[in-house]
């Protein structure tokens, strides 16, 4: 099948590569795109944020509730409470009943330690069991006594204690404080609750229940300021902006294509080019679905991007066709040296990007891949037959550009390069995930009302995630890595068959003795009748069952995506711990220190990429155009776009996250080609002026840019970064290759 | 413990509106003897009314099993409508109580009040608010309530985590607005008798009352 097959055949290839596009579209419609950040994240810091995300409280709704005073505050949290729980929105918390104390002192024995063993050893003393028969008899008179009298029969001797101890040692160190099933901020004036989601699980699940709190907030009064976090809130902000934005940037993306074409193209058959997006997109979505079993939704939105790479090629080949005269075979056969180098170029550089250790960025690359390899296949068979009409063919415009004397050049080239430099060397980058989750205004205002009061509670602690490949095995490192609390009041089956057994070898006859004389003596002092005490003697001959379910106090184990389980305790963030849980082999994770080994892997990712981007291309130029000068040449327009990237990044103090590497390998790509348009075109000492028109390049970069830079109109962050990268980058490319590296090739006349 | 304590707050006010409590159902038949007390009830809810303060002192009898024989306490406890305040002090053979002031509660440590551990519940508040204002229809989705020659049975409908089997209240035949005993009955027999006396409704305060 050769050129003239396609000239024949022109409508009927066209028709069958648009039956195929609408066929991957109709498939396409049914793939979900995943709108979480996991496929964002770094794989060497992956598990940490995995396990955070895994974490019992992760999960939670956190209602936050702030008022003038601590008392409005108090009330009102309290309203918000009963409001949430009556219209159904969240689980009703764990309320621990009249009888909870004596649940607790049931369950001492399968939690009886050998330090517990220690202190019950010191309780048995005259002078305890007196002052605390005293005190049991004091609360039986009181109002309290009601309720107290189960747990005084139960336990006289207040065992109780020890396992109040082992749930308030949870919290010890961390100060965090808990009190009423509210998180208090220091000063009392901001209260959170912590509440499961009792909605249905789905994005519309999740704006049902916005709607229905910000309504509950509102009437809590004027003074009072409501608001929940958490992920269902991550979800709502996240999958709204996203959506609104590909709807924003794929509109605006259409009206800047459209100027592009009256300014530029101005012919019905060039609208073919506009097809591309329609035709390619589909089925490269599709094989990056097929390949990673998923998709992200920040790829689709990608989707503008290869949209406006991928017209480069028709682009060139439509106007060497104009210009040039060229009938499409000549054309396609002058510049096919030139577009394969393009789509290498291209595509080394996104196989740099492949090497990352980031999901997304590798669906990136398939998709990108894919798609230009498709566009190119258009641009080189399918489109230049409908090019040879000569309906309209004065009506392109002409261009003319001049480029810069070559002191100029030289003097904006080298002003480029510090500017750059200082740039990047000063850029704020962010290592922070929040910066990958869009949210509102609104949003990051609330968060900050949340940090502003829980900031230090928040800096102060950090989790240490113990595995197991199962629940018990979990349970049981956790206990093997000494210290951590949870361990405390959640013993592993083991451990509970050695602390019942130590109960009964505590509790022997001559000690259990000892303790009804004591008992007796002073109920007789006191007026308590010692035959009351019977389930006390019952329970330490014969301790019951464990029935405590701590879990519906705090469920401290996650189950992780693989099967395996993790329990978490939260920790004071000091060396310490996070030494004693790295010997232990668990995972310690600080909200600092998360922060600064995703800062640390997005560095040596951008690092990796630009590397080997530069590296993959200039051994593909080299081997194409086997001359090192004009090779060099070809990478002047990125290297000076690159800095005046960086330079604007640092001026206008724009805050970079990850999503920029993205884009390094893009105008690694982008700059390249530009670059090889121009020494192509003035290696062949002018003979090839017609095939490289300045209007070509114009038209090519202004297109992408028009489905790329309305990336920047974006709102969310990633989107946003990710445009505005390309925005100064795509510019500064073109400017240089137009103006600034014709100064340093043989002829610096570029007319027409 | 709050619903008891709301419960017998409840009880106390309750005998002030019983002044006008009629002494024999007026018929015989169910329907009418449902519509006496509705009668009745609504004339609790408007006697009620009219008390913004109270102050009375109080014995107590404890019949336990834990205790070798019944144990008598005493004490006092003092009410005032606006601002939600009330004071229930024991003064022997302890010196312990609480006190709740708005939406605020605190322990009573030989006078001194200390702040109780943990979030007020709204929820109390608003029981207590039910009990106050005597809201019969509230009150009926937690008790059966049933009406007496000179008294109310409060009978729990709900048997999970069940303190009491029923409360008694015995109004004062000398004042109708006066309470004469309340008795707390507990699963296994054992009970609870408080009698009240020398009691004075819509008087002045001392200042340090809720204090």
């Amino acid at each position: 099948m050769n050129g003239s097959f396609f000239i024949r055949h022109k409508t009927g290839c066209l028709c069958a590569v648009l039956a195929c596009a609408a066929v991957c579209g109709a498939l396409l419609t049914r793939v979900r795109p995943d709108e979480t950040i996991h496929a964002m994240i770094p794989a060497a810091v992956r598990e940490k944020v995995e396990l955070f995300e895994h974490s019992p409280l992760n999960k939670k709704i956190f209602a936050v509730v702030s008022a003038p005073s601590a008392e409005e505050a108090e009330t009102a949290a309290q309203t918000l409470r009963e409001n949430l729980e009556e219209e159904h929105l969240v689980r009703a918390p764990f309320a621990p009943g009249p009888d909870f104390a004596l649940e607790l002192f049931y369950a001492l024995p399968p939690r009886f330690t050998e330090q517990d063993a220690r202190a019950a050893e010191q309780i048995l003393s005259p002078e305890y069991v007196s002052q605390k028969m005293r005190e049991n008899y004091e609360n039986l008179l009181s109002m309290e006594g009601l309720l107290l009298k189960p747990l005084i029969s139960a336990d006289p001797l207040g065992l109780t204690g020890m396992m109040t101890r082992k749930l308030a040692a949870l919290g010890t160190g961390t100060g965090v404080d808990f009190k009423g099933g509210f998180l208090i901020s220091p000063d009392g004036k901001t209260l959170i609750g912590l509440y499961d989601y009792a909605g249905e699980d789905s994005f519309r699940g999740a704006v049902e229940f916005s709607a229905r709190f910000t309504r509950l907030a509102g009437a809590l009064g004027e003074n009072v300021r409501a608001f929940y976090l958490g992920g269902l809130r991550y979800t709502v902000e996240n999958i709204s902006v996203i959506r609104a934005d590909l709807w924003r940037v794929t509109a605006l993306a259409l009206a800047a294509l459209a100027a592009v074409f009256f300014i530029f193209l101005r012919r019905k058959s060039a609208l073919l080019i506009y097809l591309l997006p329609i035709i390619i997109l589909p089925p490269a979505a599709l094989a990056t679905y097929a390949v990673f079993g998923g998709i992200s939704g920040i790829t689709l939105g990608f989707g503008s991007v290869v949209a406006g790479l991928s017209a480069d090629y028709s682009i060139y080949l439509f106007f060497a066709m104009q210009k040039g005269r060229q009938s499409p075979q000549e054309a396609v056969k002058r510049l096919k040296k030139h577009l394969l180098c393009n789509f290498m170029t291209s595509s080394l550089c996104f196989a740099a990007l492949f090497c990352s250790s980031v999901e997304l960025f590798k669906q990136i690359a398939v998709f990108s891949v894919t798609g230009l390899l498709l566009a190119l296949l258009l641009a080189l068979y399918i489109f230049p037959p409908f090019w040879t009409d000569a309906d309209d063919t004065a009506s392109a415009p002409a261009f003319t550009v001049r480029a810069l004397p070559k002191k100029w050049a030289v003097g904006i080239a080298c002003a480029t390069l510090i500017f750059g430099a200082w740039g990047a060397a000063h850029t704020n980058f962010s290592g922070d995930v929040e910066d990958l989750n869009s949210t509102s205004a609104e949003f990051k205002a609330q968060k900050a009302v949340f940090d502003a009061a829980f900031a230090r509670a928040s800096a102060d602690n950090a989790l240490v995630f113990v595995k197991g490949s199962s629940l018990e095995n979990a349970l049981e490192n956790n206990e093997a890595a000494a210290g951590f609390a949870v361990s405390g009041v959640l013993p592993s089956a083991h451990a509970k068959r050695e602390n019942t057994a130590r109960w009964n070898d505590f509790w022997n006859a001559p000690r259990t003795q000892y303790a009804r004389l004591l008992i007796e003596e002073e109920s007789a002092k006191t007026g308590l009748n010692p035959a009351a005490f019977a389930p006390f003697w019952n329970q330490l001959k014969n301790p019951a069952e464990d029935a405590f379910d701590f879990t519906q106090l705090y469920n401290p184990v996650a189950k992780l995506k693989d099967g395996a389980f993790a329990v978490v305790n939260m920790v004071p963030n000091t060396p310490e711990n996070e030494a004693a849980a790295n010997r232990a082999g668990a995972v310690f994770v600080s909200g600092a220190g998360l922060k600064k080994e995703l800062l640390a892997s997005v560095r040596g990712e951008a690092v990796r990429i630009v590397f080997l981007s530069l590296l993959f291309n200039l051994a593909a130029v080299f081997l194409v155009l086997k001359n090192l000068r004009e090779t060099l040449f070809c990478f002047v327009p990125v290297v000076l776009a690159g800095c005046f990237t960086f330079g604007c990044f640092w001026a206008f103090g724009v805050k970079v996250n990850l999503f920029v590497l993205v884009f390094l390998p893009l105008l690694t790509g982008l700059g390249i080609d530009y670059g090889i348009f121009q020494v192509m075109k003035f290696r062949s000492g002018g003979r090839e002026h017609a095939v490289y028109p300045p209007a070509a390049l114009w038209t090519a970069g202004l297109s992408t840019l028009a489905g790329f830079g309305v990336l920047a109109l974006a709102k969310h962050g990633v989107l946003f970064i990710m445009g505005l990268s390309s925005f100064l980058g795509i510019c500064g490319a073109m400017l240089a290759a137009q103006f600034i590296l014709p100064a340093f090739l043989e002829d610096k006349t570029c007319a027409r | 413990m709050k619903h008891l304590l709301c419960a017998l707050l409840l009880l106390v006010s309750a005998a002030l509106w019983a002044r006008q409590a009629p002494q024999t159902p007026p018929q015989n038949t169910a329907a009418a003897q449902t519509a006496a007390d509705d009668a009745y009830a609504q004339e609790i809810i408007s006697r009620f009314g009219a008390v913004e303060t109270l102050q009375s002192k109080f014995t107590q009898e404890k019949h336990l099993a834990l205790l070798t024989e019944p144990v008598e306490s005493k004490g006092a406890f003092a009410f005032s409508k606006k601002g939600a305040q009330l004071r229930w002090e024991y003064t022997e053979p302890f010196q312990n109580g609480f006190l709740m002031d708005g939406g605020k509660t605190y322990r009573l440590e030989k006078g001194v009040k200390k702040t109780v551990k943990g979030v007020m519940s709204r929820n109390t508040a608003a029981q207590m608010l039910v009990w106050l204002t005597f809201d019969l229809k509230t009150l009926s989705e937690t008790y059966d309530i049933s009406y007496f020659e000179g008294g109310v049975t409060l009978t729990p409908k709900n048997d999970k985590n069940r303190l009491l089997d029923k409360i008694t209240v015995w109004f004062a035949k000398d004042n109708p607005q006066a309470l004469s005993e309340i008795r707390m009955d507990e699963p296994g027999g054992d009970y609870t008798l408080l009698r009240f006396y020398d009691t004075h409704i819509n008087g002045p305060l001392p200042k340090d009352a809720f204090l």
